[in-house]
């Protein structure tokens, strides 16, 4: 990185921190530090969602998978609309006009204390490990690609973003959200147009386009049924539908956000953004992986993106095997490069009929060579080091910004990954400091104190998760399964979850015991099928959801049925006081 | 059910009718998808 790219990361962040402190000024009761008073515009707010739930994973992770697989991922989101639809005429209402401050703090009104508890324990335990993943998994990426040391680049993730989110409370958060939305889509859009300016003089944007979509990466739709892939229209469709119901509807860090909203509708005007923009956002996303895929046919890239291991391999007895592989690559590259240039020759007008079709079988056949020796590459790897879980997809982005993209441009995409870090921990801290102090401080361990005590325990709780997350990121970023672990455990979690929210918003007769029940059950019937079936982890949220609501249905009317909770019959001024 | 009318779920007054955006919302996915179905025919 040039002196102005790194100039352009250092304005990023004083920018972020002053307006995070700038707008989170008057915080002083809890009202105001965990809901800005419920004050906020429906666009600041849905900027807010759109900008918690795109992480720097998704940024590097989700152009990786658009390298490899193209644009098959897009079908994850299928379901979000239809579950902003359904929220926006079930919990938004109901929680903004409940006065709470936790999605958990519903479930005590309902059903009663023990339901919350455990639900809210739930979300703190998988929440903060995953916010340990959230700064794990960029930092890492970065260490590697410009060998910085790896704690301090945790602690360059997580200590300007504890700070404004400990002093600002949610207003610093949603406002700092809003402008890393405009850094991490300005970035995004910068790297689709230099990608497409790389293309060779000769090469349209449509032929690089069906050049990608001869190896497939042009196909978004998998219409198939089988609860073995994981991304096809159904689960995406159906899968997807729970999990967003889960995410948006019942997890602090999202509820939260349109909690802060000035009133209904803008509440779920703020959803309804994301409705609308969400899969057209991601789409991008994905386009700037298969334009990177062009982009590597006519520009050498290494034959793995992740280097680390090089030392390692070269050093080993096999380092003339490798070294055999690399010349293999890259007189593949090279086959495979005058393959794609002619079949972008043989689109051209005036071309021989069969032409094109002949240049794009060329252009198969050497794109599979090269796949191979890649793949051959990666198992020598993996035996040499003894890392079974060796993957390169997160790198090929930040490999293609460091090493082709002009000075300035670096520091707007790096910028841009630390912006969408840093708005989906920023979120993630906030959300678990309010749970943490409404549902288990004030209710359990401090009841009556004013508001300036639960304010300054908030942050000191906002502090003493941002370290528990940058320490778990540590561990985190050491091992590789256990980001995976972490993912599991949180879809042992999610449609569970949303089985009690469906209990307490639509079955009439559930009371606390089902509700408990089921969740437990629910729990149990998502490990059940993980560990003894195929079925990939979009599914497991709709099992987990179809458990509890079964199980806790029955077990409520088998229990007496209904019951006030503890607060029933107040009104909710009296329980909000 | 013991909560306050207003912590139930269902319609209320005040709420606007937002059932055009949410066709809307709708219409919109399925251009989106009809989109990606026609870009696979397409370049693929």
């Amino acid at each position: 990185m040039q002196w102005i790219d790194w100039a352009i990361v250092a304005v990023y962040l004083f920018w972020i921190v002053w307006t995070g402190l700038r707008m989170g000024r008057k915080t002083e009761e809890l009202e105001s530090y965990f809901l800005a008073n419920r004050s906020l515009p429906w666009w600041a707010v849905g900027l807010s969602v759109m900008a918690t739930q795109l992480s720097a994973i998704t940024l590097v992770g989700t152009t990786g998978q658009g390298y490899n697989a193209g644009l098959s991922f897009i079908q994850f989101y299928f379901g979000l609309p239809l579950a902003m639809i359904i929220l926006s005429l079930t919990v938004v209402p109901l929680f903004r006009r409940a006065n709470i401050y936790t999605a958990y703090e519903y479930l005590e009104r309902r059903f009663d204390s023990k339901t919350r508890l455990f639900t809210s324990l739930l979300f703190l335990l998988s929440r903060a490990m995953a916010t340990g993943v959230v700064i794990a998994a960029p930092s890492v990426i970065l260490s590697v690609i410009f060998g910085w040391n790896l704690t301090l680049t945790i602690l360059a993730f997580g200590i300007p973003t504890i700070f404004y989110t400990m002093k600002g409370g949610v207003q610093a958060v949603t406002w700092a959200d809003v402008k890393q939305m405009v850094v991490i889509v300005g970035g995004l859009s910068a790297a689709a147009v230099a990608l497409i300016m790389g293309l060779p003089d000769d090469v349209t944007v449509g032929a690089a386009l069906r050049t990608a979509g001869a190896v497939g990466k042009m196909q978004a739709l998998d219409f198939t049924f089988d609860t073995s892939t994981t991304y096809t229209f159904w689960s995406g469709l159906i899968g997807g539908l729970f999990l967003s119901m889960s995410y948006f509807g019942c997890d602090q860090s999202q509820v939260q956000r349109y909690l802060t909203a000035k009133s209904v509708d803008e509440a779920r005007g703020s959803l309804l953004m994301s409705a609308f923009w969400k899969i057209p956002l991601q789409v991008l996303v994905l386009m700037v992986g298969v334009l990177m895929f062009v982009f590597f046919l006519f520009n050498q890239g290494p034959i793995l993106f992740k280097n680390t291991y090089l030392p390692a391999v070269q050093s080993s007895t096999r380092a003339a095997e490798y070294a055999g592989l690399d010349r293999e690559y890259a007189q593949a590259f090279e086959n495979r490069k005058l393959a794609a240039r002619a079949m972008a020759a043989a689109q051209a007008d005036g071309a021989p009929a069969g032409a094109a079709s002949f240049a794009r079988s060329e252009f198969v056949r050497n794109d599979t060579a090269v796949r191979e020796v890649r793949a051959k590459a990666t198992a020598l790897v993996k035996d040499v080091t003894g890392d079974p879980d060796y993957n390169d997809t997160n790198y090929v982005f930040p490999t293609f910004v460091t090493e082709h993209l002009p000075v300035g441009l670096v520091g707007l995409i790096i910028a841009a990954i630390f912006a969408a870090a840093m708005s989906t921990i920023a979120a993630e801290l906030s959300s678990l400091a309010t749970s943490s102090v409404i549902d288990i401080y004030r209710r359990h361990l401090k009841p009556e104190a004013d508001d300036a005590h639960y304010v300054t325990v908030s942050k000191w709780a906002t502090l003493f998760w941002g370290l528990f997350a940058c320490f778990v990121a540590t561990f985190a970023a050491e091992m590789g399964s256990l980001i995976e672990a972490v993912n599991v455990l949180g879809s042992y979690f999610y449609g569970s979850i949303l089985g009690v929210f469906i209990l307490a918003l639509g079955v009439k007769r559930a009371n606390g015991d089902g509700a408990f029940v089921g969740l437990i059950a629910g729990m149990s019937a998502v490990w059940w099928v993980d560990q003894h079936t195929a079925t990939v982890y979009l599914w497991l949220n709709v099992v987990g959801a179809v458990v509890v609501t079964v199980v806790g249905t029955i077990v409520s009317l088998l229990t007496g049925g209904a019951t006030a909770g503890p607060d029933a019959g107040k009104s909710a001024a009296t329980r909000a006081a | 059910m013991s909560l306050a009318p207003s912590e139930r779920p269902g319609t209320h007054p005040d709420d606007s009718n937002l059932s055009a955006t949410y066709a809307l919302v709708l219409v919109v996915e399925v251009i989106v998808i009809l989109g990606l179905y026609w870009i696979g025919r397409q370049f693929g």
